[in-house]
């Protein structure tokens, strides 16, 4: 992957909205439709993708068929459980100490 | 015979033998006997919405017991309310249920009371409060009855056979979390549409009460200064002047309250509708349509909304503010009938101009009760959505630096 330019406040939503997918889907993603399911146009999604390596929510693997896919890792499961948590205690009007 | 529809045929059955005993009532009893015969269904209403039946005892605490019943309701996208020790789930639209846990040895008791929703009170209430109909609230609670026990059976009495409690969902469920903010995101929206929806109907109510109140003064207006000399002529000119002025009157509020409220009334169903679609899909674990929004996009959009829910939740129209709407109507009915008196009795000046300042005055009293009431409404609102703008806005920022700091 090229050395793109990293958000420097990443947007919750596109970053849960990855996760999301990738949650949703279990397994390692095609980068291709990780990006579609995503809704984000391809420069977005490359920098968001990077961010979230280097932040080890999600990594790259390369598949036998020469396909790279983007899988979430454990702390990736984690962020995405606190950050539905905290939607859970807001819907709920309860919300959280800061 | 097909379980479902026993509900309704005892409604069907009720209604039939509570309209003879209507008729009969009312054309042959005396009105004293009427008053101690309508009391019976009253007597059948406390003992249905009183009475505590036990369900069963499950080896388990009241809270695992009570979590593991509300996941499941929400997974069958029941309406869940969660209380301390207890939980209301909505059966139908008339209907609720109360699932009580408590503690017993080596673990819980389960029991549930009938209830209603807000729409069902509402229709109870005012056929207890207008006493001829009072009759046929027997219908309308053995329905309600027979619909709960129904629902217990079928979904409920399960949880409490041996083996038959399923596990909590656990804290760190994903899938569980979303499913219960989707739920109960579903819940206070589609109960604040109701909400709202009461509200309106109530207000346009008004709005033809008010519409009869105009009919009224014209017509007095209309009577009083008219020069015709005949009284059959000038009762009907004054009539028909008169409906033209509470026509127009009803029906230019009437338009007034729709343009207002049907915006915002078609915000909240949408609203309703998008979360329980929503919570359909994560219940069934589909998977949600290519390049649409996250659930938690949904959720945080919807949590903007909340406010406003809560808002519409409180102001909820007459029917959830029976007190002072039962004062409002009183006062109002009170105005029209010593308006009207002091117009009948017009030759009696030391009558009529006594009675027809205090139907002035009881007008102006239903008037006041309602501004009131309003400005208490809106400045609950406001001050609830300054609060949650800044609360909310909070716990985004401390979202954000999560991210941030991971």
């Amino acid at each position: 992957m090229a050395d793109p330019e990293l958000p420097e406040r990443p947007d919750l939503y596109v970053v849960a909205r990855l996760l999301e997918r990738l949650w949703r889907e279990n397994r390692p993603m095609l980068k291709t439709r990780l990006q579609l399911a995503a809704n984000v146009n391809y420069d977005v999604f490359t920098r968001y993708v990077s961010w979230m390596v280097g932040k080890g929510l999600v990594s790259m693997e390369n598949s036998p068929d020469g396909h790279e896919r983007v899988a979430m890792t454990p702390k990736g499961y984690e962020a995405y459980r606190r950050l539905v948590q905290w939607i859970n205690e807001i819907v709920h009007n309860r919300f959280p100490e800061p | 015979m097909d379980r479902d529809i026993r509900p309704t045929l005892v409604l069907v059955v009720a209604f039939l033998v509570a309209l003879g005993f209507f008729f009969w009532i009312f054309t042959a009893v005396e009105w004293l006997v009427a008053l101690g015969l309508v009391s019976v269904p009253l007597a059948l209403f406390a003992v249905v919405f009183l009475w505590r039946v036990r369900i069963g005892h499950v080896a388990a605490p009241p809270e695992q017991v009570l979590a593991a019943i509300a996941h499941g309701m929400r997974l069958g996208l029941y309406r869940v309310s969660e209380e301390p020790g207890e939980l209301t789930i909505r059966v139908g639209s008339m209907s609720a249920v109360k699932v009580r846990a408590r503690p017993a040895l080596g673990g819980t008791d389960l029991t549930y009371t009938v209830y209603a929703t807000p729409g069902g009170w509402s229709l109870l209430m005012v056929m207890f409060f207008l006493w001829e109909l009072a009759v046929f609230t027997a219908p309308v609670t053995l329905f309600i009855l027979m619909q709960v026990r129904a629902f217990v059976r079928e979904r409920v009495l399960s949880y409490a056979l041996p083996g038959g409690l399923p596990p909590a969902p656990a804290p760190s469920d994903v899938r569980a979390i979303l499913i219960d903010s989707l739920s109960e995101g579903y819940r206070v929206a589609s109960e604040a549409a109701e909400a709202e929806k009461s509200a309106y109907h109530d207000l346009l109510a008004f709005a033809f009460f008010l519409g009869f109140v105009a009919w009224g003064l014209v017509f007095i207006e209309a009577l009083l200064s008219s020069a015709e000399v005949d009284f059959a002529r000038r009762l009907q000119d004054s009539s028909l002047i008169a409906l033209v002025a509470g026509t127009a009157v009803a029906v230019a509020l009437g338009l007034g309250i729709r343009y207002v409220l049907r915006p915002r009334l078609r915000l909240l169903e949408t609203w309703a509708t998008r979360l329980r679609e929503a919570l359909a899909r994560e219940a069934g674990g589909a998977r949600p349509p290519e390049a649409s929004p996250s659930a938690f996009e949904l959720l945080s959009e919807a949590s903007k909304e909340v406010p406003v829910w809560f808002a519409a939740l409180r102001r909820g129209g007459m029917s959830r503010e029976p007190g002072t709407w039962v004062a409002i109507f009183f006062a109002g009915i009170w105005g029209v009938t010593l308006l009207g008196l002091a117009v009948s009795l017009a030759g009696l000046v030391l009558i009529a101009i006594p009675a027809g300042a205090a139907g002035l005055g009881f007008l102006a009293l239903a008037y006041l009760l309602y501004r009131g009431w309003q400005r208490r409404v809106e400045a609950e609102r406001a001050s609830v959505m300054a609060s949650w703008d800044l609360r909310l806005s909070a716990i985004r920022a401390q979202m954000e630096r999560f991210l941030q700091d991971l």
